[in-house]
């Protein structure tokens, strides 16, 4: 079930209107928000509804067992089985085909041919989000950042639709203590969700979906048979393509979550006028990025150990992240490449005389930009080779435009002139209109609708970030 | 950097309301969603229609779909899907629409 389907739209309306009609019982009304989210993630494979729970039950148990023991070896080693059983679980869906592949591989080059179990496992959407999710509610336990919660709040926590498939990374910290409270609207916080809503449907069904099958998609699939600037368009159009998906999906489940009552963190913030790639990750995927620094990198020793720690810390960062998205040579290099800059950046604060000036902003967030699509080529290429003649297409003078249209164009520069409007635009603008009455800003948001409607295509395309 | 909430800017929304003022504000959230249902349901029945036609052959489903045809018939009838099929027809020429030099889309 995709979030700008009419499908979707029924199945939202039929919860809004239960999950507030239960608003005086605030633990019935966890338990109708939770069954309709085992339904919406049940949509797309029930037996995974099964996984859902299996996971938020290893998590409930841990964590209530690493609160009761004291510190030391036995509340130690009941969190590494905790964080052991999640990462089973994202390793055996995601990665074991994979693995038994390579041990393949190199058993035929060592000369001893053997046909590997290969179990061609159906992988569950979103496995990659709640299980991240359930490793941070338990070394949160631990550190004692949380308390152990109830186990219908950690299995809400983990199974929330508005989350589960394509995240935000919502973390028991951000939305535990609101699952203990009564949930009450107010206008405001209704008003910038219902704009989120529109504004997130608006950048996947018009923009990324435009994007997708009528530039991207077509160029990326064989880049040998276009030109220097059907690929420069598609290599700017995946950008703006994969931008406008993914933060879309947030705003949407932000929006979604503040209709019900809750509030999500923030996930995207204008990442494309970063002036640097450390920057970007401050902006980009937000609560991937915070939590494989709390998580990942400052376990590794974050900041200490020096120049050479710090460096070797990054890259090691910026390949799991990597690798995070799949077990893919493509994703690798991807990781690759972020690790390396964010090094080489680090290296040029170190190392850069006091008295040469900063490269100005405008520049920074050029180069910065054009990083971010190299990494995009590599990331959106479905093997290694496919992504080198990309590149090397790049630099041959070939056949004329073919595939891009004026009307990509547009789309990529609307696209990148987002990047430009003031920040937080969208809650400011939720802030006044929230003021309208009832039917006029039901009219407004109802013409947005209209408008995408009458402008995306028939049917429409999983959120790129499902597959993760 | 701990994870921006949203909405952590402004007073106003990081307010936690009084019983009081959540009833009013569901009430003013569920009147703005009612007024969209309906206005879509009046102006943008098409889409209704391209759901109900992706639905797999089953006898309830056949009844949706005929009732959606029908509703989408009766908003053709009144000129109330007029505007988005205007609108529609605007953006497939802006997608038709190619570089000098470019060969059209039916011949790519």
């Amino acid at each position: 079930m995709l979030f700008p389907t009419f499908a979707f739209g029924v199945f939202f309306l039929l919860l809004f209107a239960v999950a507030w009609a239960a608003r005086g019982h605030n633990e019935w009304r966890k338990i109708i928000i939770l069954v309709f989210s085992w339904v919406f993630y049940g949509a797309w494979d029930w037996r995974f509804v099964a996984l859902l729970i299996a996971s938020a039950l290893i998590n409930w148990g841990s964590a209530r067992t690493i609160a009761a023991l004291p510190p030391g070896r036995r509340r130690r080693a009941v969190l590494v089985a905790g964080v052991c059983a999640n990462l089973g679980i994202l390793i055996f869906f995601k990665y074991w085909d994979f693995f038994l592949e390579q041990v393949g591989a190199t058993l035929t080059l060592l000369g001893w041919q053997r046909d590997m179990p290969l179990m061609t496992i159906i992988l569950p959407v979103g496995i990659s989000f709640f299980t991240f999710q359930g490793m941070s509610y338990l070394i949160d336990v631990s550190r004692g950042k949380l308390k152990p919660a109830r186990l219908l709040d950690v299995t809400l926590l983990m199974s929330f639709f508005a989350h589960l498939v394509a995240g935000p990374i919502v973390r028991g910290s951000d939305l535990l203590p609101q699952f203990q409270r009564p949930a009450r609207l107010n206008r405001t916080l209704a008003a910038t969700g219902l704009l989120l809503i529109v504004w997130g449907l608006f950048k996947k069904a018009v923009i990324a979906s435009e994007l997708a099958t009528g530039l991207v998609d077509p160029v990326f699939s064989d880049p040998t048979l276009h030109g220097r600037w059907d690929l420069i368009a598609a290599a700017y159009g995946y950008a703006v393509q994969i931008y406008c998906d993914f933060s879309a999906y947030s705003d949407m489940a932000i929006g979604l979550a503040a209709l019900l009552g809750y509030r999500f963190p923030q996930n995207f913030n204008q990442p494309y006028r970063a002036t640097s790639l450390q920057d970007f990750w401050r902006r980009w995927h937000i609560s991937l990025s915070s939590w494989l620094r709390d998580y990942l990198y400052i376990p590794l020793g974050g900041n200490r150990g020096g120049l050479f720690g710090i460096c070797r810390n990054l890259m090691i960062t910026m390949v799991l992240g990597g690798l995070w998205h799949g077990a893919n040579v493509t994703f690798l290099i991807w990781g690759l490449l972020h690790g390396g800059v964010l090094a080489i950046e680090r290296i040029w604060r170190e190392i850069k005389p006091k008295l040469w000036p900063s490269l100005p902003k405008l520049i920074g967030v050029v180069i910065t930009f054009h990083i971010v699509c190299l990494g995009w080529i590599f990331f959106r290429s479905q093997t290694f080779d496919a992504a080198i003649a990309f590149l090397a297409g790049l630099g041959q003078v070939g056949p004329t435009a073919l595939t891009v249209t004026p009307l990509a164009v547009a789309l990529i520069v609307g696209g990148l002139a987002i990047q430009g409007s003031p920040e937080r635009t969208i809650e400011t603008l939720g802030a006044t209109l929230g003021r309208l009455p009832a039917l006029a800003m039901g009219g407004v948001l109802a013409t947005m609708m209209v408008v995408i409607e009458a402008l995306r295509p028939e049917g429409i395309a999983p959120f790129i970030y499902y597959q993760f | 950097m701990a994870a921006e909430v949203l909405f952590d800017h402004s007073a106003a929304t990081q307010a936690v309301a009084t019983p009081a003022q959540g009833e009013r504000s569901l009430a003013w959230t569920t009147g703005v969603i009612f007024v969209i249902t309906v206005l879509l349901a009046l102006f943008s029945a098409a889409s209704m229609k391209s759901w109900a036609e992706t639905l797999p052959p089953t006898p309830v489903n056949a009844v949706i779909r005929q009732s959606a045809e029908d509703w989408f018939a009766t908003t053709e009838r009144l000129g109330l899907a007029a505007p988005r099929a205007r609108l529609h027809a605007l953006w497939q020429s802006a997608r038709a629409a190619r570089f000098q030099g470019a060969p059209p889309a039916d011949q790519r």
